[in-house]
């Protein structure tokens, strides 16, 4: 199958994101050393979510303020959370489908499968959240880039994280 | 996103990104990718099918633990099992994100400093 990545995107987003130069040269590669069955995978959404009862969610009502600002936080999800415990914010995409079925976005439940039936070693105790809207101008990304990766990567290597499977919504 | 997956790559860290965007992915230098033809919010698929759901995250995961090299793509061929029309309202939000509408009110802003929002 050819992937159309504009085939469900309005026309403007095509000169919002085509031809745009990589914001970083080179390759980067860590050896993914052990058989899956004993590895241990962390999963990262982009969908903005977080825990209704006890996290604050992102940020939105900054953005709706300053539309040129997105929150750079995150959230860690700890990976028995019960769907009806995820709360969603994010301006960019629909919210329903997400809510009605957090597995979309965050696949918890099928990890959980695939580590029953031994296809994965097993799951981080908790996974990652970030709201994928990231600002508008490039220097938005200095946070990220400064702050939030190094911290996701400091999260993600205390819970033995072999590696881990990003998911922009 | 497939910047962050370089970053934490470069921390130690391997990674794979699944995504509706899969050629921007690539164009982005994101070390293992996995492409899906499905609408916008759904990179796993179809709210309670977790057979699909399933099916992604396994495709994932093996090219998260097999890939040899730098920049491997594997396109799933699972088609939507909804028209253009649906999976284009399932995937939009209700109202033009805050960026969006300042956009159509100032298309300049299209022409300076614009770069990839990552979803």
């Amino acid at each position: 199958m050819k992937i159309d990545d504009y085939k469900y995107l309005p026309r403007m987003y095509r000169s919002l994101y085509e031809n745009k130069p990589a914001i970083e040269e080179g390759k980067v590669w860590a050896e993914f050393d052990k058989h899956l069955s004993r590895a241990r995978v962390a999963l990262l959404s982009s969908a903005g979510l977080s825990l209704r009862s006890q996290q604050p969610p992102f940020d939105v009502e900054r953005e709706r303020r300053e539309p040129t600002w997105g929150d750079a936080s995150y959230r860690l999800i700890p990976r028995a959370t019960e769907p009806s415990e995820l709360a969603i914010s994010h301006l960019h995409i629909r919210n329903d489908d997400v809510l009605a079925d957090p597995n979309i976005a965050l696949p918890l439940a099928p990890l959980a499968d695939l580590v029953e039936s031994g296809f994965v070693g097993g799951a981080t105790a908790e996974h990652v959240s970030v709201m994928g809207y990231q600002g508008w101008y490039d220097d938005a990304l200095d946070r990220w880039r400064d702050e939030t990766a190094p911290a996701i990567a400091r999260a993600l290597k205390e819970q033995d994280a072999d590696g881990v499977v990003l998911a922009p919504v | 996103m497939p910047v962050l997956a370089r970053w934490i790559e470069k921390a130690g860290i391997p990674t794979v990104v699944v995504t509706m965007m899969p050629n921007l992915a690539k164009a982005q230098l994101a070390p293992r990718i996995v492409g899906v033809q499905f609408p916008i919010g759904h990179p796993f698929g179809m709210p309670n099918d977790r057979k699909m759901q399933r099916q992604v995250l396994e495709t994932a995961l093996t090219v998260l633990a097999k890939a040899t090299s730098f920049a491997t793509r594997v396109d799933l061929n699972i088609e939507w099992p909804q028209s253009t029309d649906e999976a284009m309202k399932a995937g939009q939000p209700q109202e033009p994100s805050p960026m969006i509408a300042e956009v159509r009110s100032n298309p300049d802003l299209l022409r300076r400093g614009a770069k990839p929002l990552v979803k």
